[in-house]
């Protein structure tokens, strides 16, 4: 089954769902791996590599917001109190709106830096500002700051999940798993 | 008429013993620019800060002289850290290496309007020789010369050690320049 129900999570909504969280682990390791190494060839591949990830992540948020409009969303359980509902929400959206803004920030920083991108060395990035000095070490804050925030919301994603989980038992965590085929 | 051809080879003479005309660059009609490469991707940039010395006669180009002296420190790259990273011995060498300097005596027709400096280019300390293949065109006392060469960095140390491999940073840089000259100086 590709696509959501009401009560369960497609396959394709949970592929994108575990790939990004894959990607999204190496690509904080690669972003941090790249600032701490000495100036070198391996350090600007680093960053070829970070950045690279960062446009194919891009594309793969992109994908789930749209595959996420184009499918019912599973409910969420029928007795969860108002204010978690909204955390819920809230939570999931913040998430969204770190996904997206962090790689847009990225490619900011690389456009207004004036440093050229060939993706994984495929096909060349187009920049999206002029070359801005003042403008890229504003967006490396911006950027940095998005990482704190997607870290934070992050954890809060996880703990809801196993409180979900282990506290609370509901499925809201065995439903994103692979291999549950939904209950009518 | 011995006497007649005695004059005519002496005037002969005297004529192909004049120096060429001399050229003076005017710098804000100048441009000198080069395009390294990253990923495979032109990086370019220039050098605000060069000077051209021209002794040139078209007619007569074995007898020219080309002087340039390139300021590497104003290389821009529209990049603070760009700037920050050719400042290092492993690239330019700014403290050391502040000037490169090319000198040609040996300047030849190709084609019409179509000439070549060979010379030496010394940059960071390396001594190489380049030939600058270059356009003229000419318009009552001003003339303007271009062309473009492409050199490889690592003949000059530019980008040494590790950096002398060719990725991210290729080793090919196309050097591209037009020259604003007035006649006189």
């Amino acid at each position: 089954m590709l696509r959501n129900t009401e009560t369960a999570w497609g396959t394709i909504a949970k592929l994108l769902h575990w790939g990004i969280a894959v990607l999204i682990v190496a690509q904080i390791v690669l972003g941090l791996v790249a600032i701490g190494w000495r100036l070198s060839p391996t350090k600007l591949n680093l960053f070829i590599w970070h950045k690279s990830l960062g446009i194919l992540l891009l594309a793969l948020i992109a994908a789930r917001l749209l595959w996420r409009f184009a499918n019912p969303t599973p409910r969420l359980p029928a007795d969860m109190p108002g204010w978690e509902r909204l955390a819920a929400h809230a939570s999931h959206a913040l998430l969204y709106i770190c996904m997206f803004a962090l790689p847009v920030s990225g490619w900011i920083i690389n456009s207004a830096a004036n440093v050229p991108l060939r993706v994984f060395w495929l096909f060349p990035l187009p920049p999206i500002t002029a070359p801005d000095k003042a403008l890229a070490e504003t967006m490396k804050l911006v950027h940095l700051g998005l990482i704190v925030a997607l870290g934070v919301v992050l954890a809060i994603h996880v703990a809801a999940a196993l409180r979900h989980h282990f506290i609370k038992r509901t499925d809201i965590l065995l439903r994103m798993l692979p291999g549950r085929s939904p209950t009518p | 008429m011995k006497r007649m051809l005695c004059i005519t080879a002496v005037l002969l003479l005297w004529s192909s013993a004049a120096p060429a005309a001399t050229w003076t660059m005017d710098k804000s009609a100048s441009h000198l620019e080069f395009v390294s490469t990253y990923q495979g991707q032109p990086a370019p940039g220039v050098f605000r800060d060069f000077a051209t010395r021209l002794q040139f006669d078209p007619a007569q180009p074995a007898r020219g002289k080309l002087e340039v002296d390139v300021f590497v420190t104003s290389a821009d790259m529209g990049s603070e850290d760009l700037h920050e990273g050719m400042r290092a011995p492993e690239w330019f060498d700014f403290a050391r290496y502040p000037k490169a300097e090319f000198r040609s005596q040996q300047i030849r027709q190709v084609a019409p309007q179509r000439f070549e400096a060979r010379g030496m280019l010394v940059m960071k300390g390396a001594q190489q020789e380049v030939t600058v293949p270059f356009a003229w065109e000419a318009k009552g006392q001003t003339a303007i010369m271009t062309g473009e060469l492409t050199l490889n960095r690592t003949r000059f140390g530019i980008g040494s050690g590790e950096w002398a491999a060719p990725d991210p940073i290729g080793l090919d840089v196309k050097v591209k320049f037009k020259v604003t000259l007035r006649r006189g100086g």
